[in-house]
């Protein structure tokens, strides 16, 4: 297979995986969202969906059990929007 | 002023709850009555949140050691042990810690807060992972934010949960540090201990209890859940308080590793904080002396929640604290505890 199609093969795989675990995440944020209010990538966990805490906690959990994975704590505070942290949580199953 | 909008939330919420009457965080304790009497707001009241579990902030040889403290040392030391050298009671507590744990090392700090602080940002930074329980103290978590590491929660008391999170680092587990406490601060369960340091020896990694509400109380000795789980061997670094058992302010850690006493010269809190003050030195110092001389330190314990039922029953009320998850009725049921003479203090959790 030439390299440029390699390249975009894998990068269609890495893609779907991410669409995939997006779409879990919106089942999972499903109860933390105002009504009237659509998710998507650019979704912010704090202006858009007003997460506290104790939330963020239970979010967290309700990820981990979700993919089978440990979030580290550290994280959380640089992960804004609903897509950075897809891309986080698939970095984390990637990595095994 | 952008830098000051974060305090709205706060301030919504403070405003929130004293509309509903009198405000639960303003209670002044005026007078002391005794180590679970006092006058707040006026008013005769079971002090029914205290930590006092030994009622040693009262006792005669406490206060004498302090007393003499403060005359022959004075007010305060003003200023951190390594900028301006250890008085001769900071060793000597040390000693005496050590020696009551039957452990080579130990450290005194400023507060329990600060032991926590100052062990576990010193023990661990980047490239290391802490496993904690969810319902670790705030200082637990706010030593782990300090010391770079990855910081990993498991389900509370799930044993199954942290040995599943401890498998997927791998070879990494040989750099971990797995925290939990003898008896938790809010809910006053306890750690299924023998169990986690089952774990904890499968995996190689490292194990620290905080025993800050345990010391005292549980044990024939004293000495927390470690011993009365007889896992003590197991445990890599035990954390304790003064401010609860002992009736003083400050906090410790004992371990037999050597490297223990290397992170006096590492740890940031421990460094840039003032030592404890004579007076609580001494007074600690006596309060340790008088539980390591007690021939069963859970019956003086006994004799203590003893007293505390009868002074309840005296005043005709329940005091045994309990959780509620609303911020608003837990305020709610705080003031109704303040209105019948037995102020449970409440802990808001903080959410941000």
């Amino acid at each position: 297979m030439p390299a440029d199609k390699r390249i975009t093969f894998a990068a269609s795989r890495t893609m779907s995986h991410y669409e995939s675990i997006l779409s879990q995440l919106y089942e999972i944020l499903g109860p933390y969202t105002p009504d009237g209010h659509s998710l998507s990538e650019d979704t912010e966990f704090t202006s858009d969906l007003s997460l506290d805490s104790m939330k963020v906690m239970q979010l967290l959990l309700e990820t981990e059990e979700r993919f089978d994975v440990s979030i580290p704590l550290n994280i959380i505070p640089d992960v804004r929007t609903v897509g950075h942290f897809a891309r986080c949580v698939q970095q984390l199953v990637d990595r095994g | 002023m952008a830098l000051l909008d974060k305090f709205r939330q706060l301030a919504d919420a403070h405003e929130a709850l004293t509309r509903l009457g009198e405000d639960p965080f303003r209670a002044t304790i005026e007078r002391i009555l005794s180590p679970t009497e006092a006058i707040v707001n006026g008013r005769p009241m079971i002090l029914a949140g205290t930590n006092n579990y030994l009622g040693l902030t009262l006792d005669t040889q406490c206060i004498e050691a302090a007393v003499r403290a403060v005359r022959e040392e004075g007010t305060g030391t003003t200023g951190s042990r390594m900028a301006n050298g250890s008085y001769s009671g900071h060793v000597a507590l040390e000693k005496d810690l050590a020696d009551f744990y039957g452990r080579r090392w130990c450290l005194v700090f400023s507060t329990g807060y600060i032991a926590n602080l100052g062990l576990i940002s010193a023990l661990t930074g980047p490239g290391d992972v802490i496993l904690i329980d969810a319902d670790c103290h705030a200082s637990i978590y706010d030593g782990c934010r300090m010391s770079g590491a990855e910081v990993i929660r498991f389900r509370h008391n799930d044993v199954g949960d942290l040995d599943k999170r401890l498998r997927r680092f791998g070879e990494r587990r040989a750099n971990a540090l797995i925290v939990v406490e003898g008896i938790y601060s809010t809910l006053g369960d306890r750690a299924p201990l023998a169990e986690v340091a089952a774990v904890k020896q499968e995996h190689g990694a490292c194990l620290l209890v905080d025993e800050a509400h345990s010391l005292g109380v549980l044990g024939e000795r004293g000495r927390g859940l470690s011993e009365e789980s007889d896992v003590e061997s197991s445990v890599d670094f035990i954390v304790g308080t003064f401010s609860k058992s002992l009736g003083a302010t400050g906090g410790f850690c004992v371990s037999d590793h050597p490297e223990a006493e290397l992170i006096r010269y590492g740890s940031r809190p421990y460094i840039f904080t003032a030592s404890p003050c004579p007076a609580v030195i001494a007074s600690t110092r006596a309060a340790l002396n008088k539980l390591e001389s007690s021939l069963n330190s859970v019956s003086c314990c006994g004799t203590m929640r003893g007293n505390c039922i009868s002074h309840c029953r005296r005043w005709d009320s329940d005091w045994v604290p309990r959780l509620v998850r609303l911020s608003r009725s837990g305020s709610s049921s705080a003031k109704k505890r303040l209105a019948c003479g037995t102020p449970s203090w409440i802990k808001e959790y903080m959410s941000t």
